[in-house]
């Protein structure tokens, strides 16, 4: 536990030092506060169209930062071999995988918080109602960004960094969709029925991550709601950190 | 009886990469051992398996059949503690100073901040240490690969081509730091070259590997036996060199002598591992350079 702790600790100085952690922080507060300010054009919804457009901007430049350095976060250790120096100390490839998926983690959830702060001061600043249940979407966007983060990670590790951006990007698409592609489990068709139930089973369904609409309606749901949709936004993580995690234990790094 | 560092028991890797993979042998039923207390050179041409063994030994590969057992049949993993490991292309985060890697391998190996100190003076980059590892010179990665590696003081010290493309200075000094090491008692390095007259300046014992074979392992002077000798003689206050081969030597003597020379010594005439390199290696190295002209010439 102390070496893996270690590792994320260098692993979130790395990514630090590495200036992503401010370059998707200054797109993701340009997002809200633009977003914020544009409201007041529009006619009638101006705090709705504020909101909306704030939590969009915030959740493309998480998704965008998560599924960019998911493709790449393993994928380079291995390919300029400085995973050599680190599997050559006592540190088990358990700790290296896990050392690296925390130190992102970490990186996203103060990302996270960091917007969701911005959000809640330029809200305030140009008198927009809201509350610290604001902070919902932000969880929601988070644990959708390390979904796709964790799926990133483990297709990098064999699949070129190309494919899995595209991959991961369909995932995001198909994720938001999979409530309507269920649908098609009520064909009569019978290809359609499989399509239909498969598909619900192997990708995760992205959408009960979005709670957006919520903090744009003011319309929330009951605690337990957010509870069991966290939990199964966990279990996705959790679920593509193992199969990914067994790949890396598999993989020959020459 | 003498202690064993490694032991490589029928050691075989097949690469197979792609949909419709071809398999490449990389290492062909390698066995052998490699003695503590001693610094072992791993011999061959580029891409004759050296840093594919090293790699499998210290489990970054997966062996296809074989085992590579540390100081009495332990893996790598248990052992690791012990064992100081510098990579081929020593890599780290760019953005971190050289300090700040050393601290962080310092933690994980539980080492204090006086030790740093020790590394850092013994390898030399005093003076460069808070300087981000993107500014490096290849010389100075490979040195602090190297305090690293010696960070923990470990029993053996494992080096993937850690001389290749330095320049003169910069070999001198990593020659310097692995023969300092080297020196002390109970201490065993490998390290794997294709530089003979490196190799042959610090290694007392040799592996030679080519296309995934061994081809020799073992002391190299036990087997390379002089078969030359320099003979130094006066003759009317001046001093003369004669080489004479092991079957004239007595001829030779006895015609000295009997000129009433004073025969000043005899020395075996060493002769270099490349000599013995090339002994091992000519034929294939022979036949694959008909081959290829072959191939350009058709």
């Amino acid at each position: 536990m102390r070496n893996t702790m270690l590792l994320s600790q260098f692993f979130l100085k790395d990514l630090i030092y590495r200036k992503i952690f401010f370059v998707a922080l200054g797109l993701g507060l340009s997002f809200v506060i633009l977003s914020l300010l544009l409201g007041p054009l529009s006619y009638n919804e101006e705090a709705r169209l504020a909101i909306n457009f704030s939590l969009a901007g915030s959740q493309i430049a998480l998704i965008f930062l998560s599924v960019l350095v998911g493709a790449d976060f393993i994928k380079l250790d291995i390919e300029s071999q400085a995973i050599h120096s680190f599997l050559a100390r006592p540190i088990s490839r358990f700790q290296f995988f896990i050392g690296k998926f925390i130190a992102f983690a970490g990186c996203l959830f103060f990302l996270s918080l960091f917007m969701w702060f911005g959000f809640y001061l330029v809200s305030a600043i140009i008198g927009l109602e809201t509350s610290l249940v604001s902070i919902l979407p932000f969880w929601g966007v988070f644990l959708e960004s390390l979904v796709l983060f964790s799926f990133a990670m483990m297709t990098s590790l064999f699949a070129s960094s190309l494919m899995t951006v595209g991959a991961s990007f369909a995932l995001f698409l198909v994720g938001h969709f999979v409530e309507m592609l269920r649908q098609l489990e009520k064909s009569d068709d019978l290809m359609a029925k499989i399509f239909g139930g498969l598909i619900t089973k192997v990708i995760p369904n992205l959408e009960s991550l979005n709670w957006k609409a919520h903090l744009t309606y003011n319309e929330w749901a009951s605690p337990m709601t957010y509870f069991k949709f966290s939990l199964y936004g966990m279990s996705w993580i959790f679920l593509l950190v193992a199969v990914g995690y067994l790949i890396f234990s598999k993989k020959d790094f020459s | 009886m003498n202690e064993i560092a490694i032991e490589c028991r029928n050691l075989s890797k097949v690469f197979k990469a792609g949909f419709f993979p071809k398999p490449v042998e990389a290492l062909k039923s390698l066995t052998f051992e490699v003695p503590a207390g001693k610094v072992t050179g791993f011999l061959g041409p580029n891409g004759s398996g050296k840093s594919t063994f090293l790699k499998v030994a210290a489990e970054f590969i997966a062996a296809t059949e074989g085992t590579v057992t540390f100081f009495g049949g332990k893996s790598f993993s248990e052992v690791k503690k012990d064992i100081g490991f510098v990579p081929e292309k020593p890599m780290y985060p760019s953005s971190f100073t050289g300090r700040q890697i050393l601290d962080f391998h310092a933690k994980l190996t539980r080492v204090d901040q006086i030790r740093i100190e020790e590394v850092v003076k013994l390898v030399g980059l005093e003076n460069a240490t808070s300087r981000a590892f993107r500014t490096y010179s290849k010389g100075m990665k490979q040195r602090l690969a190297i305090a690293q590696a010696l960070l923990p003081d470990p029993k053996l010290l494992i080096l993937d081509e850690p001389l290749s493309g330095l320049d003169p200075d910069g070999r001198e000094v990593l020659i310097q730091v692995i023969q300092g090491y080297a020196s002390r008692p109970g201490k065993t390095v490998i390290l794997s070259s294709h530089l003979l007259e490196d190799l042959q300046r610090i290694c007392n014992n040799l592996v030679v590997i080519e296309s995934g074979c061994l081809l020799f392992s073992g002391d190299p002077s036990s087997v390379f036996k002089p078969n030359q000798f320099l003979v130094r003689y006066k003759l009317d206050q001046k001093t003369f060199e004669i080489k004479c081969s092991n079957t004239d030597l007595n001829s030779k003597l006895g015609e000295l002598l009997s000129k009433d020379v004073q025969i000043h010594s005899i020395e075996p005439e060493s002769k270099p591992i490349s000599a013995l390199y090339f002994e091992l290696t000519k034929k294939n190295l022979k036949q694959n350079t008909e081959k290829r002209v072959k191939e350009v010439v058709m």
